[in-house]
C-alpha cells in the first residue's frame, strides 16, 4: 500500500496529536468531572480515530477505539460518574493507542501486542456502572473481541445512541478543528517541510559569508559603499528571522510532563500541584529534543526525592499537597528552565560529608565550601545521597547524565536547595547554536575560532612590567589569575603545530570555561596588520570577534573530540572550531579544580593545605615557613653567634651556617647588628635549604606547626614574602625563601 | 550475465583518475566536482590520511588522500594534484588526486574482483590499455572513520611520528 504512506503518515501525525490533546483533556477532565465540553471533546478525538483507523484497515486499533468510544458514551451519558478506574483505563487505552501508532510508523503494521484484555477492562467498566444504573436491563453483549463488531451485536438501545453520536459529529467535525478551544487566538500558521527550513537556514548562512566579504573589500564608490550597507542591514535581519523559523515553543516537550507527574504522583503516594508557565517561550528545533530527557528526570527527581509525602508535610507545617513548578523564560540571549518544588530540600551536609568521603574535596576545603558549592557536587557520576534507591528515580546515575547532556548542546544547570524548604534546578540552554559569536585566534600561524560564550576572559602571558604570568607547578604550567592557579594548554604544542622554544612565554592567554572547570589556551597575539593582506575595513572581523556560521566537519574528523564544527571567515579562510570540553580531556588537564567551587581549592601539586611553621619575628611579624623547606629547628645562645665579615654564622654539627635575622628579610636596610645585647639570651633558629647550602633564619618564637586554610595569595607578596596564606585563623606572611641565600 | 544480480544495479559510466601509476575510477554519478587551486585547510592532529578542509558551496568538505588506504606507494604522488570532490550518503568528500582522466562507459560484466589489495575496491576493468580499479568510496569512507574513530589525538604530535 505504498500510495497510501502519504495518507498515513498524515493520519500518525494527526492522530498523535490527538493523543496529546487527550492527554490534556483528561487531566483536566479528572481536575473537573462534571465538565461536559472536555468530554465530548475526548468523545470526539476518541471517534476520529477510530474512523481513521477504519479506513486504514487497522483493526486493532479500530477495537480498541471503539470500546473507548463505549465507554465514552455512558460517559456523556450520564450513565457512569468519573472514578479513578474509569480514569485510569481511558489512560491506558491512549498509551496503548499510542504504542500502535509507533508501531505504525516503524513497521507500517499495527504489530504483535494483543490488546483485547484492554478492550475488555475497557467494556467491564463501561458495563459494571451501567448495570448498577439501569437495573432490569438484560446483560448486553460488550463490544469487541479483537475484531470490529458487527453493528448487529449491540443491543438496540446502544447502537441508536452510537448513530446519535455520529450525525452531530459529521456536522461537527469541520468546525471542531478549525475553532479553538474557548479563550485561545487563533493561530495562522502552516506546516513546513523541516528540510526546506534547513535549506534555507543554509541559503542565509551563505549570504552571512558573503556579505562578509563584501564588507572586508575596500572601495571608494560611495555608490557601492551604499549598497553594501543596505545589504549588510538586510542580511542582518533575514539573518535573525531565518534563525527564528528553527524555533520552536518548549511546550512541545512541555506536554507531556503533567500526565508524568500524574502517574508518578499516584506511583509514589504523593500529591502534587503542577503548574507550567512560558511554555510559549522558544528553543531552537535542535535543542529542544535534548532537553526532554533531563527535563524529566529533574521532574521525577522532584516527585521522588524532593515532595514528601502528604502525611510528612503535614506534620511539617506544609499544605497536604507539594507544589511543582516548570518555568521557562528568556534570559540574557539564553532560555532557562526552572524545576522547583517546595519539597524536603537537599541535606546538604551529607553531600559534604559523602564529596569528602569519595575523595572529591579535601575535609579541610570542604569545611570552607558554601552550601551552594556543596550541591555542585551533585552532579557527579554516581552520586546520590538518597536513602532508598526508588525504582522511579534509581540511583543517582541522573544527574551527571542531565549535566552531560545539557552541556553537551552548549548550555548549563545549576542547584539550589534548603533543608525543608524546596529545590530549585536552573537550566540555561543557548538560543541556537548555527550561529554564534566567536573569538579567532592564531596560533602557529594557523586560526582556531573559540566559542565566546565559553571565553572569560584575555591576558597577556608577559605583564606590563615584562616578568611572565606563567609558573611552573608539578611539570604543569599554569597562571595566576586573582589567587587561582589556572593550568594551560599550549595551541601549538598541543596541536603539534610547533615546538615552544625554552622561554614559552609569549602571546596571550584566552581564560576559557568548559565543563564548570578553567583553564587558559596560550594563542599568538594576533597582529591585525599581516594576517588580512588586503587590508581591512572592519577591524573587528578579521582579528578577533566574528559572528560565524557553524557548519558540520563530519564523521571522520568529529571522532577526534577536539573540534565541534569548522566556519569561514569573511576572507573565506576554513576555520576549525576548537571543542574545549574536548581539548581538556585530551590535553588531560589536571583534576585539580573541583567543579563548582574554584575559590576554595587547594593549590596544585602540593597536598591539599600546605603545612607550614608558624613564627613570631623579634620585631613581632607573624610569619611562616613552608614546613617542606625546613631541616631542623635549634637554639642557640646569643654568644654562640660568630661574626666573619657581613655574615653572622653559628657552628652546627654539620658546619658552619649562616644566620638571617626574620625581620631583616623583610625589611634589608635594618642594621645586620640587631642582635640581643645579652649573650645569653635564646635565639630560635629555623633551618632551611636553599639553593646553595643551608640558612639559618632567626625568630624570636616559634608559635606552631599548621595547616593552610587558603592558597598562598601571591597578589599580596611583597619584599621577603611570598604571598600571604590564612594560617590559624589569620594572615600570615609566608617567608620567600628565594631571596634567602647562603652567601650575600 | 556471468555476476550476481547485483550487477544489474552497477553504474555503467565511470569518471577516472590517476594515483601514482596505477588508474582508479568512481561510478560518475557521485562525482560533484573536480577543483583546482583551492587551498586547503589543515587539521591538526587528524588522522594520516586526512588532508584537510575546503570550503564548497557552502559546505565543509574535507579531502582525504585514497592512496593511504588503496596503498599506492607516496613517491609515486605528485606534489600537489586536483580534488576530485564525490557525494558519500549526505556527505562530500574531496579525493586528492594526480590527474583527472576521462568518463568512460564501463559494461558490468566485464567488471572482475578486484585484483589489488586495500579497502574500498570492489573491482577492477582491463581497459585496452590499462588495468582501472573500481571504488567503493562508501567502504572506503567508512573505514576512514572506523580508523578515526580508534585514533586518539596524539597532542604535540611534532615530537613523533607524522
Amino acid at each position: 500500500m505504498s500510495d497510501n504512506s502519504e495518507f498515513i503518515g498524515e493520519f500518525l501525525v494527526e492522530s498523535t496529536e490527538n493523543l496529546d490533546q487527550l492527554d490534556r483533556d483528561l487531566l483536566a477532565l479528572e481536575a473537573e468531572p462534571g465538565d461536559p465540553q472536555r468530554l465530548a471533546s475526548i468523545f470526539r478525538t476518541v471517534h476520529t480515530i477510530k474512523g481513521n483507523s477504519g479506513f486504514f484497515g487497522f483493526s486493532k486499533l479500530g477495537a480498541l477505539t471503539h470500546s473507548g468510544e463505549h465507554l465514552l458514551g455512558r460517559l456523556r451519558e450520564g450513565k457512569l460518574s468519573l472514578d479513578d478506574r474509569i480514569t485510569g483505563t481511558l489512560y491506558s487505552m491512549v498509551d496503548a493507542v499510542r504504542s500502535i501508532l509507533r508501531a505504525i510508523e516503524a513497521t507500517g503494521t499495527e504489530g504483535d501486542q494483543d490488546f483485547r484484555e484492554l478492550s475488555r477492562q475497557l467494556a467491564d467498566v463501561a458495563l459494571e456502572e451501567a448495570a448498577a444504573a439501569d437495573s432490569g436491563r438484560a446483560s448486553e453483549q460488550p463490544p469487541g473481541e479483537g475484531t470490529p463488531p458487527a453493528v448487529g451485536s449491540l443491543p438496540q438501545a446502544d447502537m441508536a445512541a452510537e448513530v446519535a453520536a455520529d450525525s452531530p459529529l459529521e456536522s461537527a467535525a469541520p468546525t471542531t478543528r478549525a475553532t479553538p478551544a474557548a479563550g485561545q487566538t487563533v493561530e495562522s500558521t502552516v506546516r513546513v517541510d523541516v528540510d526546506l527550513l534547513a535549506s534555507i537556514l543554509d541559503l542565509v548562512g551563505e549570504l552571512v559569508l558573503a556579505r562578509n566579504e563584501l564588507r572586508s573589500l575596500e572601495t571608494d564608490d560611495l555608490a557601492v559603499q551604499a549598497v553594501s550597507q543596505r545589504i549588510n542591514a538586510v542580511t542582518n535581519a533575514l539573518q535573525e528571522t531565518a534563525v527564528k523559523t528553527r524555533m520552536q515553543p518548549v511546550e512541545h516537550v512541555f506536554s507531556r510532563f503533567p500526565r508524568t507527574v500524574r502517574d508518578l504522583a499516584k506511583a509514589c503516594g504523593r500529591e502534587v500541584l503542577f503548574t507550567i508557565d512560558g511554555a510559549d517561550t522558544e528553543l531552537d528545533r535542535t535543542l529542544i529534543e535534548s532537553i526532554r530527557d533531563p527535563l524529566a528526570h529533574l521532574i521525577r527527581n522532584a516527585v521522588d526525592h524532593g515532595i514528601e509525602p502528604p502525611a510528612l508535610r503535614l506534620t511539617a507545617g506544609k499544605p497536604r499537597a507539594g507544589k511543582l513548578s516548570l518555568r521557562a523564560y528568556n534570559e540574557s540571549g539564553r532560555v532557562t528552565i526552572e524545576v522547583a518544588d517546595d519539597g524536603a530540600g537537599i541535606a546538604v551536609e551529607r553531600v559534604r560529608e559523602k564529596a569528602v568521603a569519595r575523595g572529591l574535596v579535601a575535609a579541610a576545603a570542604a569545611a570552607a565550601l558554601t552550601d551552594d558549592q556543596v550541591l555542585q557536587f551533585i552532579f557527579e557520576p554516581g552520586f546520590s545521597t538518597a536513602q532508598e534507591v526508588t525504582s522511579v528515580s534509581g540511583r543517582g546515575v541522573g544527574m551527571d547524565v542531565v549535566r552531560t547532556n545539557i552541556e553537551a548542546i552548549g548550555g548549563t544547570v545549576d542547584i539550589q536547595s534548603r533543608r525543608g524548604v524546596g529545590t530549585t534546578v536552573r537550566v540555561h540552554v543557548p538560543l541556537t547554536l548555527a550561529i554564534m559569536p566567536a573569538l579567532v585566534v592564531h596560533s602557529a600561524g594557523q586560526r582556531f575560532a573559540i566559542p565566546q560564550a565559553a571565553v572569560n576572559e584575555l591576558v597577556p602571558v608577559r605583564r606590563a612590567g615584562g616578568e611572565s604570568r606563567i609558573e611552573g607547578l608539578a611539570d604543569q604550567p599554569v597562571i595566576r589569575i586573582r589567587g587561582r592557579l589556572v593550568p594551560l594548554v599550549f595551541l601549538d604544542e598541543f596541536l603539534g603545530l610547533r615546538l615552544r622554544p625554552a622561554g614559552r612565554d609569549e602571546g596571550t592567554v584566552v581564560l576559557v570555561r568548559a565543563d564548570d572547570r578553567e583553564f587558559g589556551i596560550v594563542v599568538d597575539t594576533s597582529t591585525r596588520a599581516d594576517e588580512h593582506p588586503r587590508g581591512c575595513r572592519d577591524l573587528l572581523e578579521s582579528a578577533s570577534l566574528s559572528t560565524i556560521v557553524v557548519k558540520p566537519i563530519g564523521a571522520v574528523l568529529a571522532g577526534l573530540g577536539i573540534y565541534s564544527g569548522a566556519t569561514v571567515l569573511g576572507d573565506g579562510g576554513v576555520v576549525l572550531i576548537l571543542d574545549l570540553r574536548g581539548v581538556a580531556r585530551v590535553a588531560e588537564l589536571p583534576p585539580w579544580q573541583q567543579r563548582g567551587a574554584p575559590d576554595a581549592e587547594p593549590p596544585t601539586g602540593t597536598p591539599p593545605g600546605e603545612r607550614y611553621l608558624v613564627c613570631r619575628t623579634r620585631a613581632g611579624r607573624r610569619v611562616a615557613l613552608p614546613l617542606a623547606e625546613i631541616v631542623r629547628l635549634e637554639r642557640f645562645r646569643a654568644r654562640d653567634v660568630q661574626v666573619a665579615g657581613p655574615r653572622r654564622l653559628v657552628r652546627r654539627a654539620d658546619g658552619f651556617t649562616p644566620l638571617e635575622d626574620a625581620d631583616r628579610l623583610f625589611d634589608p636596610d635594618l642594621p645586620p647588628d640587631g642582635m640581643p645585647a645579652d649573650a645569653e639570651a635564646v635565639l630560635n633558629l629555623v633551618v632551611v635549604r636553599v639553593a646553595g647550602g643551608d640558612v639559618g633564619i632567626a625568630v624570636e618564637r616559634i608559635v606552631d606547626v599548621l595547616t593552610a586554610e587558603s592558597p598562598l595569595q601571591a597578589s599580596l607578596a611583597g619584599i621577603g614574602s611570598a604571598g600571604t596564606a590564612a594560617i590559624g585563623g589569620l594572615a600570615t606572611e609566608v617567608i620567600d625563601l628565594a631571596l634567602t641565600t647562603p652567601h650575600v | 550475465m556471468s555476476h550476481s544480480p547485483a550487477t544489474a544495479s552497477l553504474p555503467r559510466r565511470w569518471c577516472s583518475f590517476l594515483l601514482g601509476d596505477a588508474c582508479f575510477a568512481v561510478a560518475a554519478d557521485i562525482v560533484v566536482e573536480v577543483l583546482r587551486g583551492r587551498p586547503l585547510a589543515r587539521v591538526p592532529l587528524a588522522a594520516r590520511g586526512v588532508l584537510g578542509l575546503i570550503h564548497l558551496r557552502g559546505r565543509i568538505v574535507p579531502v582525504i588522500d585514497p592512496a593511504v588506504s588503496l596503498a599506492v606507494p607516496r613517491e609515486q604522488r605528485t606534489a600537489s594534484g586536483p580534488h576530485l570532490v564525490i557525494e558519500v550518503g549526505d556527505d562530500w568528500y574531496g579525493l586528492r588526486v594526480d590527474e583527472m582522466l576521462e568518463v568512460s562507459e564501463i559494461p558490468s560484466d566485464r567488471i572482475e574482483r578486484p585484483l589489488t589489495g586495500g579497502e574500498g575496491l570492489f573491482g577492477t576493468f582491463a581497459a585496452e590499455t590499462r588495468l582501472v580499479h573500481l571504488l567503493d568510496p562508501e567502504r572506503m569512507i567508512h573505514s576512514l572513520v572506523r580508523q578515526s574513530a580508534h585514533h586518539s589525538p596524539r597532542p604535540g604530535g611534532i615530537h613523533g611520528g607524522g
